[in-house]
């Protein structure tokens, strides 16, 4: 229940109860003075929630059918990575060397027990021969570094994540692939919308977006990360558009930024996320630095552990109560949404009534030119519909 | 929920760590995080999702009164407010004196003294008029519920009579409540609905026959695809023997009926619950608000009377936190896909008995009124109910500490005081409805219509298919826009056209 | 969806009017499912020269059914217009396959088709609930594709995946008419046979891909497989029926047993693994999947 809206409906259920008289004003007439005067301020991922299986379609029972989480990364000319949880460790907070450790402990006793996710980070851990690394490290290439092929060469990660700034980052693109047969990820954050396409021609296994750091940027000032997702997903399937040889050849898409939270990871899985990088589990390694006393790397890295065994309960619960076996099946048409700008932004339907907002307004045109007779083909009447939906 | 320090500690970190960082975190839901460092487990919620738009406040009803003049509490007293189930292939009927009615709320999930409060309660209403209908909830029934009347104990064998009474004795005891009378107890004048869930939680047969209603539950709003959960420290001694099943153990339901899968089934599981109870008993089935029209769609064919739905934003007693709020839609837009799906059925299909009932966050009398205008013939209330014995609302329903008494601490509940507010809750919502009709012109509550209803803003007019205040509809200000962009667009290309040919001309 | 059922004659007899046998097995089947109705029946008999196209017009709320003969020449040119045309649903594009579908119930489809006459090697049938489309004729089972002619698939059950799988499908170039999740399956298995010709190998890459549960029967001009998911969620049998002096043995699929006890075809009474097609051939010798 809101907060907010709370003490309304305890007040107004209790006034009943003493009374048994009518009241003079509804809990509705209570709730609209109130966000009258305080205004919603509430992310646009709340507004947003996905459909079940209830009749039409029936649920799955995690206790008795096998819900898939597996995701393989590289497209068909590299070497495979697999992860059993779709996510990778992605840290925009300040790691400290300890807080890093914590957390590569507690990924080698996860993959251990067969869930093996995935890490980007700069800094390697030392590791010695009992707690070498059993996941996938996805070493960071910073953008600055045009030679960092020899670095690499020296530490066999499992997979690259290179950071693309400009036109210049299409040479380090080149040369890495050149040399490196596993999966290469590069970061686009800080040029996204553009040279998706151009990435994804030179090899690239997959794009890095971080919602937060667009939603920073001149072009996305104003939108939220579904907007951000939705283009993201868009820019990798017109790249596929009428290409040939797509069998087996899956760029991934990775969210990082906001989707910290099983709910939001299910959320960008729907718009089109492959992989979520994700930073609670960071921030909880990194949270020791605010104890009073502070704990060992062991203890660390078991709260890290705990909480990732909860968070995969949570995300393989929730696509069997959406009808799927394999998590990897969620999609757009599972999301609807009760807010006009979360439908225009990430083009999910309303509830209710199962359209899009640009579906609604294009239909109102249409029928707005039949009546008036006016003859409109159907790229001038997506045009119209555009510019009404950005008033 | 009274966390632990250890617990609270690490939230704090958490929470610093959280503001220092240059990600966006939802402080709110950190709580979350923590509980799962604490103790891996998925963590579970009690109550309803947050919902940042349910509709309701932007909704009003034309020129509706709660309350007539001062010290008169209303002068509609001969408004109909009657809501009849059943009919439609059962014999029976079932009559409820308001349309509205206790929605499921489990013994198990509530304590015996609310269970009680409210049983009491609606017998005391029914002793004076209003007859209010009670949903078991999922987790079995209580002995004076099934065996509340002579009749009942007509078919009952001598040691199960005796093991009834005894098992009565020791739930009372229990509970410090062993003084009171027996014969008030086992005592029903209100009409009983058992619901039928995937757990099959009852070991009696009269949980099916003696019943006036049985409700199918394919699922409810706060869990949609997820199955029944009673923790297990809730799971007591005599919780587990009601249920038949072992005590102290997390009780999980299936998430669907393992022998319901797809249409077919319902009607094959309907079709034996009729010879069961010999095509008697009205048949509910109720299902969470997702794919609404194809699920009414579904229900109408399948030989039930009546469809119930429960928006995302429903109460539950124990739900995983994530799945409870991302799962699901809102009460209001599920109303016109049902009605929709109802009105095609019966363009092609003679009309009958069928009854469509709406449940997730309708707590007062203006939203009862609003969901009927909307299509639906009747609403279940939960929250509302536990609100009216005194719920704050802490949402840890789902452990044995409960502020009012009601899920846990059961000894802090006092049964009168909860009779009483049950009692007056009712009284006045039933004034309340009185009111909005008598105010509107209306002679029967169920005679509100869609045209009594305006929307205050776009979204919810293009949702709920309503006009606006100013008796606009939604399309009205857009073909207003739509004419500006073409007007525009034709201004430019004969600006260019008119250009070109100056160009030419020169 | 939910009734299904499938008759192949094992010894390529192609004088049998099937049509009786499938029109038993669906009528056994009726209560469960009343929406609509369709069969599908292969008979190497008909016309070698056109390509047959049957379409739903679609005028006001009408469907008004077409048949056209289209010779090879003519057949991309006729496709690119009828794929134009938002009003065309084409239900079937065949050379040996007769595909016959429309709402209400099996004994009014007999009664405008005859269908208890019609001859043929083997043959499906489906009766149809609407659990998440619209009951209109088009949605109604078989669904064939313009990918590839005499394709027919038969479905129970929900390919919950359905709208990615689509989208991948139409990303490729296919063109999908129906909202009906049933019709990915007859594309999906067009595009894999196009692209090795192996039907079991076809089945296997649609087991893997799609999710939800589902019981589905495809045909071919010379084959019929009978799939369930990889959870078995469905059901789905076959037996068999050696025959008498009156008529000659035969396998049958049907999702219930008493679809198989109306045909008496109850000996070697079985179901497919659940994951692992079922498929026979219309060979002398049925072929079935080596355990």
């Amino acid at each position: 229940m809101n907060d907010a809206d709370k003490f309304i409906i305890r007040k107004a259920i209790l006034e009943l109860a003493k009374t048994g008289t009518p009241r003079f004003t509804s809990i509705d007439d209570e709730v609209r003075i109130l966000y009258n005067i305080n205004s919603k301020a509430i992310n646009l991922w709340d507004f947003v929630t996905a459909i079940g299986a209830q009749l039409s379609r029936p649920p799955y029972d995690p206790y008795r059918e096998t819900i898939s989480l597996d995701i393989s990364i590289g497209r068909k000319r590299s070497r495979k990575v697999i992860l059993n949880i779709p996510l990778i460790i992605y840290g925009n907070i300040a790691i400290h060397y300890s807080s890093l450790e914590s957390v590569h402990v507690a990924l080698n006793r996860l993959a251990e027990k067969g869930n093996v996710l995935g890490l980007i980070s700069e800094i390697e851990i030392n590791t010695t021969k009992d707690n070498k690394r059993k996941y996938p490290l996805f070493k960071k290439v910073p953008f600055d570094i045009n030679d960092g092929l020899e670095d690499y060469k020296k530490s066999h990660p499992e997979g690259l994540m290179l950071q693309y700034k400009d036109e210049t980052s299409l040479k380090m693109l080149q040369n890495f692939r050149k040399e490196f047969d596993g999966p290469l990820l590069v970061d686009v954050s800080e040029v996204f919308p553009l040279y998706i396409k151009t990435i994804l021609e030179e090899g690239a296994d997959g794009i890095i977006v971080d919602t937060d750091k667009v939603t920073k940027n001149e072009r996305y000032k104003g939108k939220h990360a579904i907007a951000v997702i939705h283009d993201a997903k868009k820019a990798i399937n017109d790249y596929y558009k009428g290409r040939e040889e797509n069998d087996d050849d899956n760029a991934i898409l990775v969210i990082a930024g906001d989707v910290n939270s099983a709910g939001k990871i299910v959320k960008a899985a729907a718009l089109g996320a492959n992989v979520v990088g994700y930073s609670t589990s960071m921030l909880i390694a990194h949270s020791n630095m605010y104890s009073e006393k502070p704990s060992d790397v062991s203890s660390i890295a078991d709260n890290v552990y705990r909480h990732m065994v909860g968070t995969k309960g949570e995300i393989k619960g929730i696509p069997a109560a959406l009808g799927y076996s394999d998590f990897h099946n969620l999609s757009p048409s599972d999301l609807r949404t009760s807010s006009i700008d979360a439908s225009i932004q990430g083009d999910i339907p309303l509830e209710g009534i199962d359209r899009t907002y640009k579906e609604m307004i294009e239909q109102v045109v249409n029928e707005y030119v039949s009546e008036k007779g006016i003859k409109l083909n159907s790229s001038e009447t997506q045009e119209v519909v555009r510019s009404i939906v950005r008033e | 929920m009274p966390y632990s320090k250890d617990i609270l500690e690490l939230k704090r970190h958490l929470l610093r760590a959280a503001e220092s960082s240059n990600s966006y975190f939802d402080l709110n839901k950190l709580i979350v995080d923590v509980r799962k460092v604490n103790d891996s487990e998925i963590p579970y919620s009690g109550l309803g999702a947050r919902s940042p738009n349910d509709y309701f406040p932007s909704i009003k009803i034309i020129g509706s009164k709660l309350r007539t003049k001062e010290g008169d509490y209303t002068t509609y007293n001969n408004i109909n407010t009657i809501f009849t189930l059943g009919g439609r292939y059962s014999s029976n009927i079932i009559t409820s004196d308001v349309p509205f009615f206790v929605s499921g709320m489990s013994y198990g999930s509530l304590k015996l003294p609310a269970k009680i409060a409210l049983h009491l309660a609606l017998n005391r209403l029914a002793k004076e008029g209003i007859r209010v209908i009670m949903n078991t909830g999922e987790g079995g029934a209580l002995p004076w519920e099934l065996y509340g009347s002579e009749e009942s104990w007509s078919d009952v064998s001598k040691k199960r009579h005796e093991y009834i009474l005894s098992y009565t004795d020791r739930l009372l005891k229990e509970h410090h409540l062993d003084s009171i009378d027996r014969d008030n107890l086992f005592c029903r004048l209100y009409p009983l609905i058992t619901q039928y869930a995937s757990g099959r939680f009852w070991k009696d047969p009269s949980y099916l026959l003696n019943a006036d209603g049985i409700e199918i539950k394919i699922g409810q709003g706060a869990k949609i695809g997820h199955g029944g959960l009673l923790p297990g420290p809730k799971v007591t001694d005599l919780v587990a023997e009601n249920r038949g099943i072992p005590s102290y153990k997390a009780a999980h339901s299936p998430s669907r009926h393992l022998d319901i899968l797809g249409p077919e089934d319902l009607v094959a599981k309907i079709l034996e619950l009729r010879e069961i109870t010999d095509w008697r008993t009205p048949i509910i089935v109720k299902v969470g608000c997702s794919r609404v029209y194809d699920d009414i769609e579904i229900i109408l064919k399948s030989y039930a009377d009546a469809a119930s739905i429960d928006g995302f934003v429903g109460g539950t007693g124990a739900a995983p936190w994530e799945l409870r709020d991302i799962i699901g839609i809102n009460t209001i837009p599920s109303l016109k896909p049902s009605r929709e799906a109802i009105e095609n059925y019966y363009s092609t299909n003679e009309r009958d008995e069928f009854r469509l009932i709406v449940h997730g966050s309708v707590w007062d009398s203006e939203r009862i009124a609003k969901c009927i205008a909307l299509g639906a013939n009747g609403v279940g209330i939960g929250t509302g109910f536990l609100l009216s014995m005194g719920c704050t609302l802490v949402q840890d329903c789902y452990t044995n500490v409960c502020p009012a008494g009601l899920t846990g601490s059961y000894e802090k509940l006092d049964i009168q005081t909860s009779v009483n507010g049950i009692v007056n809750y009712v009284k006045g919502t039933l004034l309340e409805l009185k009111n909005i009709a008598g105010s509107v012109g209306r002679k029967s509550i169920h005679d509100l219509r869609r045209e009594d209803l305006v929307a205050t803003d776009e979204l919810t007019s293009m949702i709920c298919g309503l006009p606006l205040v100013d008796g606009r509809t939604f399309k009205d200000p857009v073909k207003e826009i739509v004419k500006m962009v073409i007007d525009k667009r034709r201004c430019l290309k004969d600006h260019k056209v008119n250009k070109t040919l100056e160009d030419t001309s020169n | 969806m939910c009734g299904i059922c499938a008759v192949m004659m094992e010894n390529r007899n192609k004088d049998f009017p099937i049509g009786c046998l499938l029109y038993k097995m669906m009528e056994s089947q009726q209560i469960r499912a009343q929406d609509s109705t369709g069969v599908a029946i292969f008979n190497k008999e008909t016309n070698k020269e056109f390509y047959k196209l049957d379409y739903f017009r679609k005028n006001n709320g009408k469907y008004n059914p077409v048949t056209e003969k289209v010779p090879p020449e003519r057949l991309d040119k006729t496709f690119d217009e009828l794929t134009q045309d938002p009003n065309i649903v084409i239900t079937s594009f065949a050379k040996e396959m007769n595909l016959l579908k429309d709402i209400g119930l099996v004994r009014d489809l007999d009664a405008k088709y005859k269908i208890r006459s019609i001859q043929g090697t083997h043959g499906i049938g489906h009766l149809r609930i609407a659990t998440s489309s619209r009951v209109t004729p088009d949605n109604a089972h078989p669904f064939s594709t313009i990918v590839m002619p005499d394709i027919a698939v038969v479905h129970n059950g929900e390919i919950t995946n359905y709208s990615k799988l689509r989208s991948s499908l139409e990303l490729q170039g296919y063109h999908l008419f129906t909202r009906c999740d049933s019709e990915v399956i007859a594309v999906f298995i067009a595009d894999q046979l196009l692209r090795h010709g192996d039907l079991e190998k076809a089945n296997y890459e649609l087991i893997k891909k799609a999710d939800g549960p589902f019981t589905y029967i495809v045909a071919t001009s010379n084959s019929l497989a009978l799939v369930r998911d990889k959870f078995g969620a469905r059901k789905g049998i076959f037996g068999y029926n050696p025959g008498n002096r009156n008529y000659p043995p035969f396998w049958a699929m049907a999702t219930d047993l008493s679809a198989l006890d109306s045909v008496g075809a109850t000996f070697y009474v079985e179901t497919p693994q659940p994951g692992k097609p079922k498929i026979f051939y219309n060979e002398m010798k049925t072929r079935s999947i080596p355990n």
